[in-house]
């Protein structure tokens, strides 16, 4: 670059370096930042701090009013409040506590859910669930309902005992 | 100092040249070549530096996080099954050592994995998704405790739907060929920063994907859906949309031809301008109907067209002599409650019958009970067989028990005229409003049938968001749910002009309304994917007699006959001659009573006569018969019938069922069942539950074929001799 600049000084003037090296200097500079500007707004982290910094309150009323009437469970676990409601409520009452409107019938009454998740694997759950239970005198108690509900319906109804039990929890700590 | 100023000047010249500004070649010194490097070198860093941003991917970061989680947690089971190793038996070693081999296989598999986009290519639904690129873990099930993209799918979804053969956006949505959080339309954006049309559904609006194929009422797995799909059907949007799946639905409110007889003028006027003063309860429970934007004139206008069709000629006095106490009996051995609301308490079919004479008069009554399908010819009430005298009485405790205030006219509206005297052209101007706000939607009116003056809302989950018209709305995430949502809950916020109603619907039902039509995308989904309830045997009209007898007294408004109605009642009447015995549905006929004890609705005393109870028996026996269950009743031994006892106590059947002074309440008492059920379905019945019934709740306890039949032994011996049946007088 020198090399031209001094061959080209012999025709005309000679240049000076400075200049040239000042405007390079600038070029780069506002180039630079404006590269780095342009990686800080476009990225995708920059985005997503973005959108995180928003307060969710009130943006989104579908699903602000979706998650306050599903009471923050997840989808398995709604799924698993309908069946629950369906086949488990009448005995085991709305809140697992073992206290539906059948228990008074019952002898010995239903568990109450919210102690067995805590004290049972999901495993022996399931299967007494599927199985049904038999006390000691031989009878059945809670009845089996593996052929009537199958593996997949009876998995989210344990899901939902376990949300059961979190709002228990959550229950007895507002007290 | 000015040779620098000269320099400067020149540079000048060739930014100007370089700008194509002057063209001047003349002028231009060597110094142009400074520019060729500056040009050079800035690509040569743009290069670089999209090398580096390339290289360094956010994929390829969480790929490496993936990998070192997935590989963690083999390691972790290799160590403590090796740890196990020594202490196993004999028997489950060569077991214990596979999986041993096994977890080492995926551990090496997990390590050799190279690094690379992973793409999923759905021809048949037309996608390609890369979501797998950053979600790899999602099929693993080991992974569910950790944080998104590392997560696990939740529930057995991807069981269901492969995800090979289905892919992800078709039920997430977002951009599915993008690596990039934000490109892959994570978070409902607008304007530019707008990466896709449709971003990723949220957690709960999941379900309006489910809507795609399933296109059943009743979706499994996904209640907000099947939820919102109740609520569009008994709200009957479809009276003025298109809607998909509803096409073909009835008019949900009752017809208006003669309302001017029917009803007060001061009533109509409060009805109009705020329905729900008349009911403040909200929800899908009565009143279904909308609050519409009218002005005080148009509200004139529109009562006075209503109130001009009437026919108070075919109003009857009723019969001298009616009896409140004998009507009051009545009233509970019918079981209006069945369908009316008393008080807030009652079915949703009908009418709130508390203060009911503040809106009708007695004449209208007892006309109407008299003659119910002159008066409203598609209602699903049906036509009892009242005896005039027992009308009379009905009548009586209607207006004595239930009796309302008398209503004046509101305040706003009492200087206007009664629109008796008004001119004809009130009554015409409240036609054009009648039609022009789509009364008809709901409302059937002799001489006016304009169909549906709503737009198509066909399809509505695929609009595209950017052509929305928001109005009024500011400050919430602008995207299609949020839309429909706010159209259902406020139009006028969104459209100043909006004809559409403001509906009674609580939040939670407006939501799932929501996520039910957004499931409508007007995809074209390959048919081997549409899943769809198997065509039954729909007969819309029955013929001969019984069509005529289940017209008279709407049996279909409660029960299921033949494919159709059902609005109370979901157990098919279609077998009922397979189920239970002639003599007993006689008595039932003649006198219903409750089968179920916990259920408010009852079967209703139509006070059939004779004949038409012979001619139901006998066509339930001869034609509403299944073929799986044996016409002939079995014969039982004595053992089997103490089997059967002893079996029954052993399952423990009392704990659902009323036998002999105990039982639960859940299923059917059952003390006297052999007088009810054959034997053969019986038998059926508990050998296979819900094969007949398939939303029934008795659990199947896999009897063998002589259990069963001990069992069925057992109940069809459990029959009452005698009967003591008190019935009210007349009948």
């Amino acid at each position: 670059m020198e090399e031209n600049i001094k061959g080209t000084s012999k025709v005309k003037e000679r240049m000076s370096i400075f200049p040239v090296i000042i405007t390079l200097f600038l070029i780069f500079v506002v180039s630079a930042s404006a590269f780095l500007f342009g990686m800080k707004r476009f990225s995708s982290t920059y985005a997503r701090t973005k959108m995180e910094g928003h307060s969710p309150e009130g943006q989104d009323p579908l699903g602000d009013t979706l998650s306050k009437s599903m009471h923050g469970l997840t989808n398995v676990q709604i799924a698993g409040k309908t069946y629950y409601e369906q086949y488990c409520m009448v005995c085991h009452g709305e809140q697992g506590k073992g206290d539906g409107f059948n228990a008074f019938n019952l002898d010995p009454r239903p568990k109450d859910l919210t102690v067995v998740v805590k004290t049972t694997g999901n495993e022996a759950i399931f299967k007494a669930v599927s199985d049904g239970t038999i006390g000691a005198d031989g009878r059945f108690q809670c009845p089996p309902w593996g052929r009537t509900l199958g593996e997949d319906k009876i998995n989210v109804i344990i899901a939902y005992f376990h949300a059961l039990e979190e709002s228990s929890l959550h229950d007895t700590d507002m007290q | 100092m000015s040779r620098v100023s000269r320099h400067f000047k020149n540079l000048l010249k060739e930014i100007s040249f370089f700008l194509f500004i002057t063209m001047d070649k003349s002028t231009l010194g060597p110094i142009h070549y400074v520019w060729f490097a500056a040009v050079g070198s800035a690509l040569a860093v743009v290069i670089v530096v999209l090398c580096i941003k390339e290289y360094a991917r956010e994929w390829k970061h969480h790929q490496a996080i993936a990998r070192r989680l997935q590989i963690k947690a083999v390691e972790e089971k290799i160590k403590t099954l090796e740890s196990e190793l020594p202490s196993v038996n004999e028997e489950t070693r060569a077991k214990h050592e596979d999986r041993l081999r096994m977890m080492k296989m995926i551990r090496a598999q997990a390590l050799a994995m190279p690094v690379k986009i992973q793409q999923i290519q759905v021809d048949s639904l037309k996608r390609v998704d890369r979501c797998t690129t950053c979600h790899t873990g999602i099929e693993d099930v080991n992974m569910n405790a950790h944080e998104n993209p590392y997560k696990g799918h939740p529930g057995k979804y991807l069981q269901w739907h492969d995800i090979e053969k289905f892919g992800c956006t078709i039920c997430h949505e977002g951009q599915g060929l993008s690596t990039d959080y934000m490109h892959a339309a994570h978070k409902p954006l607008r304007g530019l920063d707008r990466p896709w049309q449709k971003a990723v559904l949220s957690r709960y609006l999941i379900q309006s994907s489910c809507g795609k194929c399933h296109l059943d009422k009743e979706v499994p797995f996904a209640p907000l859906l099947s939820k919102g799909r109740d609520v569009i059907e008994k709200a009957g949007c479809s009276g003025c949309h298109k809607i998909r799946l509803y096409e073909s639905q009835e008019k949900v409110g009752p017809s208006l031809d003669l309302l001017g007889s029917k009803v007060n003028r001061a009533w109509l006027l409060r009805w109009l301008s705020e329905p729900r003063e008349y009911d403040p309860s909200a929800g899908l429970i009565r009143p279904r109907m909308p609050k519409f934007n009218l002005s005080k004139e148009q509200i004139l206008a529109l009562e006075a067209f209503l109130m001009a069709s009437r026919n108070d000629a075919a109003l009857k006095e009723p019969v001298e002599g009616g009896d409140p106490e004998a009507g009051a009996l009545l009233f509970r051995e019918s079981r209006c409650v069945t369908c009316h609301l008393v008080e807030g308490k009652g079915g949703y079919l009908g009418p709130e019958l508390a203060g009911i004479t503040s809106k009708v008069s007695k004449k209208w009554l007892y006309s109407y009970i008299k003659d119910t399908h002159f008066f409203q010819p598609r209602t699903k009430m049906p036509q009892f067989n009242f005896t005039e005298k027992q009308m009379s009485d009905i009548v009586e405790y209607l207006c004595e028990e239930l009796q309302g205030e008398e209503l004046e006219i509101p305040e706003d509206f009492e200087n206007v005229p009664d629109s008796d005297k008004n001119s004809g052209e009130m009554v015409n101007n409240g036609k054009k409003i009648f039609m022009d706000y789509g009364c008809t939607g709901c409302h059937a009116k002799t001489g006016i049938d304009q169909g549906r003056i709503a737009p198509d809302i066909i399809g509505l989950g695929s609009r595209d968001e950017e052509g929305l018209e928001w109005g009024n709305v500011h400050g919430i995430d602008k995207y299609t749910g949020n839309w429909v949502f706010a159209r259902l809950k406020d139009p006028i916020l969104l459209d100043k002009k909006a004809k559409m109603p403001v509906f009674p619907f609580t939040e939670d039902e407006m939501a799932a309304a929501t996520v039910a039509l957004l499931s409508d995308t007007m995809e074209d989904i390959p048919s081997q994917y549409i899943v769809s309830a198997t065509n039954r045997n729909n007969y819309p009209d029955l013929p001969g007699e019984f069509g005529k007898l289940v017209d008279k007294y709407r049996c279909r408004s409660c029960h299921v006959v033949y494919g159709d109605g059902g609005w109370v009642s979901m157990h098919p009447l279609d077998g009922e001659g397979s189920e239970v015995r002639k003599e007993w549905l006689r008595g039932y006929f003649t006198l219903p009573y409750t089968l179920r004890p916990i259920l408010a609705e009852r079967m209703v005393n139509l006070k059939m006569s004779d004949s038409e109870i012979d001619l139901l028996v006998n066509f339930f026996g001869s034609v509403m018969v299944l073929n799986s269950i044996p016409v002939e009743e079995y014969t039982f031994k004595e053992e089997e019938i103490a089997k059967g006892k002893s079996l029954f106590d052993k399952y423990g059947c009392i704990s659902c069922h009323i036998m002999g002074k105990g039982g639960g309440y859940v299923g059917p008492p059952l003390t006297t069942v052999g007088d009810r059920l054959t034997t053969g379905w019986i038998y059926e019945y508990i050998k296979n539950p819900r094969y007949y019934e398939t939303w029934s709740l008795q659990p199947d306890y896999g009897f063998s074929a002589e259990d069963a039949r001990a069992l069925t032994a057992y109940l069809a011996s459990c029959k009452e001799v005698k009967k003591d049946i008190r019935i009210s007088q007349g009948k």
